[in-house]
């Protein structure tokens, strides 16, 4: 029914525009003129993988190094230049184009996440699918795709964001799915993410206000089941409400975040001279390695961070708002809220503003999936960002 | 592609979500800023202290040396395993380090494997502490992971058993436990240092981290007054003493009357300070300061010391012993139960005679007594720096009545500990002055320089030196002459009076079968070098008495060490008092026919009292190599109880129809016989009959021509 546009796109030239009828008004074509990525997100996207690949190293190597201090270092540098090359390979690949795979992918991701629990567990969890040298955790795939999902399906021609039987149904469902299989390996942290992005998705894309608080209460209620039936759980609620009252257990991860970021004051101690990274920090070079940024460079390093993050958020947020396209908006609202969330989570959990998570930092945090992912999603956010309106 | 435009709603949705997200960070932001600006300084500092260890550097606890500067205890540092339990597990060989460890350790191995889990989440634990040279090499040899090595002091007594009750012992975190290593604790320890420095998780130091080093204070050494080779040579005679005797407690105390300072301090039962924990309480006890006890005999001295200051009795005094002196509440017998008859004073010392010290004792009356005992330090502790020093017991000044004197005067009712006794001895033999005894000579710092010379310390002038010349001079009566005779040493003056103590028994009251016997010497008479107390408590076999059996163990100790002291040998031949001077070495008289030893005996120039009424002769007293005075009398055995060394002992009775009173008297001490009697003259009947077999210590009581009153039961010996 609708005719393909096949203008070809150049540089700076203005592709010649097809005003339809106003007679299919929820569905058109919008002639649209691509110009320069948004080189905030660019640059604030650099800058932050660069910065976590050093940081990475100055986490990593004292845990190394006896057999080698740089191999956390060397990872995170080729996954950083691997997600650079796919950062702009999708910053020049119409993002439409992902329309026509919503489905595939979200079903191949559902295939992933039940594959990790053939596999043998790490620590007892199931959230990895070892490929040779590298451990592919579908979960962090499942951010982008079920993103891909949500626009793709609330964007439809007769997509309806209210209708339990229709739309919101189909998405919901698919959502329980994705929801359920990660919350099973265990992974609440990608559990939150995830529920937090098919819910921003659907916010954005107009849910009825009472759906959305009926959304939020639900899921606070699903949490609350969570922690409470569960001791593990229980113990990281206390941990955060008073972490002094048991410091070497429940205590243990936000005290040692704190003694880091206590220790960097203003200033900090100096780039690679963090003494929490020493094994008093759990999971330094990953789910803590904020401590470390804040310890080193202090609260203007660890601040600046923050600001970007925030800056992030803005362009993000920014493109989804000026793009044209519901379908290229929605998906920028689920990547932007993944990204933005993940960081407010982990920087919440290392500053004992919420209770302990296990959620990395984007970008920053060690992790060759996650970097990949979010590279790849900002690649797919920065095309979003070229195209405008022709008539704008 | 046809798509569907973005309406304003969701843009309006988008912007709200991005004030949330803004508002979120806001928050962070400022939370990041509480934390590490506002409480940034408390964290930080709370952080340097979780990472700061601090490791304390112990000091290596100073030696004691004798008087001669040679060793007896010294510290030595040693090796210790520790484990990481953590790593043995990780590395997956735990069975097999265990197995190991358990044996070159010889640790059970079921138990180090439960210790290992147990502390699965730990770090550090010790495997075994203060290992030996070789262990430490068999384990470092085996590179086993997550084994590792600490360097500790331990204590080490290269002498072993020597001085052991003495010097006490150490525990294992280098604490003195007991004795010397107690008193001398704070001397000895010096100051543990500190090493202080960041660390990692794992308690590794961090690189450029800070540091800070407190050096331990090694501990001071000791320089005792006690000399290794007199110890030694008391320690020898302990140990054929306890071998002959089997007695349950002995000691041997030596000091040097001048000084007070302690010479020796020897006693049985001992243990290995370097093995202490396999040795009882009973065992480490050093009960010459520990203990009291009634001193018996051995305490007239202190009684004559105060009559003769007092000028209640003179040397030349005369007595006349009856056998028994009745007092108002009781009577005292004199302990041969036969009388001594007319003496003078100094006679009476030499026989030890109850009846005249009871007499001598009234005649010095309460107060004055009091002040006699008060004086030479008796119901006060001496001061000896040992811990566990006993305060003795005096009966109470307002409760003592005229027996309590008289039993007092002859060394019962009064409990005192060894060092008392000794130490009053000392002021009596040194001319007057009561010391304080001393036993720590210099304190010598780690670099072996003196920081600190003890004096000896006078406490009080308690008689003259008058008086001290005049005891002395009884006192060399009594070995020359009297009960001490066994004491004699050859080429040396010896002063000395011996004890046979009847044993308290707590609840009981006395011994009938337990007695304390001792002797107490000075040496020599002329100018006194040495005293010393001998003292053993429930010895077995016969012939009982202080005399018997401590003179001849004062006798072979003192020799060897006035020798070694190089005091010059001297005699004074007119201050001696028997006119015979000739000395004989006694023979072994055993083995041989009763007519060929009495044969051989009268060659020599010394009479013979044939006790038994066998052929052989088995047993001898004094025994071999014993010196005595010609014109002596040597005792010959022709029937001995079967065994010596089980108590007690069946024994046959002697007959003594026939002999004086005396001559009977003697014969049942020999056999450790009780001897009673009745009337005067010659023993006409005995009960038992002769010849039958019984109990050691049980009575004989005869039956003389001429019998007179019963005779009263409390008894001190000689």
């Amino acid at each position: 029914m609708a005719k393909k546009n096949n203008i070809v796109y150049m540089k700076s030239t203005v592709s010649p525009a097809r005003k339809r009828g106003e007679t299919a008004a929820s569905l058109q074509t919008i002639a649209l003129t691509k110009g320069a990525p948004d080189i905030w997100l660019l640059f604030i996207t650099v800058f932050l993988v660069g910065f976590g690949v050093i940081l990475v190293f100055s986490a990593s190597y004292y845990e190394t190094i006896s057999s080698d201090p740089y191999e956390f270092f060397k990872r995170q540098g080729a996954f950083a230049g691997i997600g650079l090359v796919i950062m702009l390979c999708a910053m020049n690949l119409d993002y439409r184009i992902y329309r026509l795979f919503s489905k595939v992918a979200i079903w191949s991701t559902i295939v992933l996440l039940a594959l990790v629990f053939v596999f043998d567990p790490s620590k007892e969890v199931y959230r990895w699918i070892p490929l040779g040298p590298f451990n592919l955790q579908p979960s962090e795939i499942a951010k982008f795709t079920l993103s891909l999902y949500f626009a793709d399906a609330l964007s439809e021609r007769k997509a309806d964001p209210n209708d339990l039987t229709g739309t919101l149904g189909r998405v919901i469902a698919m959502m329980g799915i994705v929801l359920f299989l990660v919350y099973n390996e265990p992974d609440l942290g990608a559990t939150v993410t995830l529920a937090c992005i098919g819910i921003g998705i659907l916010f954005a894309a107009g849910l009825h206000i009472l759906y959305g608080i009926g959304a939020l209460l639900a899921c606070g209620a699903g949490v609350a089941m969570i922690i409470l039936s569960n001791e593990y759980q229980m113990l990281r609620i206390q941990g955060f409400l008073d972490p002094w009252a048991d410091p070497v257990r429940t205590g243990y991860q936000v005290i040692n975040s704190f003694y880091a970021l206590g220790s960097g004051g203003l200033i900090g101690v100096g780039f690679g001279g963090s003494r929490q990274k020493l094994g008093f920090l759990p999971a330094q070079n990953t789910d803590f390695i904020f401590s470390v940024a804040g310890e080193e460079l202090g609260f203007i390093g660890a601040g600046c961070i923050v600001i970007l993050f925030c800056v992030l958020a803005w362009r993000g947020y920014r493109i989804a708002i000026r793009c044209p396209v519901l379908f290229g908006s929605l998906l920028a609202v689920g990547i932007t809220t993944s990204l933005v969330l993940q960081a407010a989570i982990n920087i919440g959990v290392v500053t004992g503003t919420i209770p302990v998570t296990g959620i990395t930092l984007p970008f920053i945090s060690y992790g060759g999936s996650s970097l990949l992912m979010s590279m790849g999603s900002v690649g797919v956010l920065l095309n979003i960002s070229r195209f405008r309106r022709r008539d704008e | 592609m046809r798509q569907r435009p973005i309406t304003a709603q969701v843009k309006r949705r988008i912007q709200f979500i991005l004030m949330v997200a803004a508002t979120a960070y806001a928050v962070l932001f400022g939370r990041l800023a509480w934390i590490q600006l506002y409480k940034g300084a408390e964290l930080e500092s709370k952080a340097f202290e979780n990472r700061f260890s601090q490791i304390t550097v112990e000091a290596q606890r100073g030696a004691i040396y004798d008087a001669k500067g040679r060793p007896l205890a010294i510290s030595i540092m040693t090796d210790t395993v520790t484990a990481n339990p953590k790593e043995v597990i990780k590395s997956g060989r735990a069975d097999e380090i265990v197995a190991q460890l358990a044996e070159i350790l010889e640790l059970d191995r079921e138990e180090l494997a439960k210790k290992v889990n147990d502390n699965a989440e730990r770090w550090f634990i010790y495997v075994k502490r203060k290992i030996t040279e070789e262990q430490a090499q068999a384990v470092r040899a085996c590179k086993l992971p997550g084994v590792s090595f600490l360097e500790e002091p331990m204590r080490m007594y290269p002498k072993g058993e020597l001085l052991a009750n003495f010097l006490g012992f150490v525990g294992t975190d280098n604490i003195g436990l007991s004795g010397l290593e107690i008193s001398y604790d704070d001397v000895l320890s010096g100051t543990a240092g500190k090493r202080m420095m960041e660390q990692d998780h794992r308690g590794l130091s961090i690189p450029a981290s800070v540091q800070k080093f407190i050096p331990s204070q090694d501990g001071a050494s000791i320089v005792l007054t006690i000399d290794e080779t007199i110890q030694y040579i008391l320690e020898r005679e302990i140990a054929e003493a306890v071998e002959r005797y089997h007695p349950d407690k002995m000691g041997i105390l030596m000091m040097e009357p001048q000084t007070g300072r302690v010479l020796g301090m020897a006693q049985y039962p001992t243990f290995d300070p370097n093995s202490f924990s396999e040795f009882s309480q009973k065992e480490w006890r050093n009960f010459l300061i520990s203990d009291v006890y009634e001193p018996g005999s051995t305490f007239k001295t202190v009684v004559m010391a105060g009559a003769i200051e007092e000028g209640a009795v003179s040397l030349d005094d005369q007595f006349y012993c009856s056998g028994a002196v009745k007092l108002t509440a009781g009577t005292i017998r004199c302990w041969r139960g036969l009388p001594h008859g007319h003496q003078s004073f100094i006679e009476g010392v030499q026989n030890s005679c109850n009846p005249m010290f009871v007499n001598v004792g009234l005649n010095l009356g309460k107060e004055a007594f009091y002040k006699y005992l008060y004086g030479f330090g008796f119901g006060k502790k001496t001061g000896i720096e040992l811990a566990g020093e006993a305060t003795g017991i005096l009966v109470p000044q307002k409760d003592c009545r005229e027996l309590d004197i008289g039993s007092m005067s002859i060394g019962q009712s009064n409990a005192v500990t060894p060092i008392q006794l000794l130490s009053a001895f000392c002021a009596i033999t040194n001319g007057g002055t009561l010391m304080k005894p001393q036993i720590v000579k210099e304190i010598l710092d780690a670099d072996g320089r003196v920081i600190r010379t003890i004096e000896p310390e006078a406490i009080r002038q308690v008689i003259s030196p008058a008086t001290s010349a005049q005891v002395l001079e009884a006192l060399e009566t009594v070995v020359s002459a009297g009960t001490g005779k066994t004491a004699f040493i050859d080429g040396y003056r010896v002063g000395g009076k011996t004890g046979t103590a009847q044993k308290v028994i707590p609840g009981v009251g006395y011994s009938q079968t337990e007695s304390v016997v001792s002797f107490l010497g000075v040496a020599p008479v002329n100018d006194p070098q040495i005293v010393c107390l001998v003292l053993m408590d429930n010895p077995k076999g016969y012939s009982l008495t202080g005399g018997a059996t401590c003179g001849p163990i004062f006798q072979a100790a003192a020799k060897d060490i006035l020798t070694y002291l190089q005091v010059p040998t001297q005699m004074e031949p007119e201050r001696l008092y028997t006119p015979s001077l000739e000395r004989i070495t006694l023979r072994d008289y055993t083995g041989i026919s009763v007519a060929e030893a009495e044969a051989l005996a009268v060659s020599q120039g010394i009479t013979t009292t044939v006790v038994g009424s066998g052929t052989q002769v088995y047993g001898q007293i004094p025994s071999e190599n014993s010196v005595m005075l010609k014109g002596g009398n040597l005792a010959l055995y022709t029937e001995l109880p079967k065994s010596l060394n089980q108590g007690p002992r069946q024994i046959p009775v002697p007959d003594l129809t026939g002999k004086t009173a005396e001559e009977a008297a003697a014969i049942a001490e020999e056999y450790a016989l009780h001897f009673e009697m009745s009337g005067a003259g010659e023993v006409i009947y005995q009960q038992p009959s002769p010849g039958m077999m019984v109990e050691e210590g049980s009575r004989v009581v005869t039956w003389l021509e001429e019998a007179q009153n019963s005779i009263p039961e409390d008894v001190a010996g000689p």
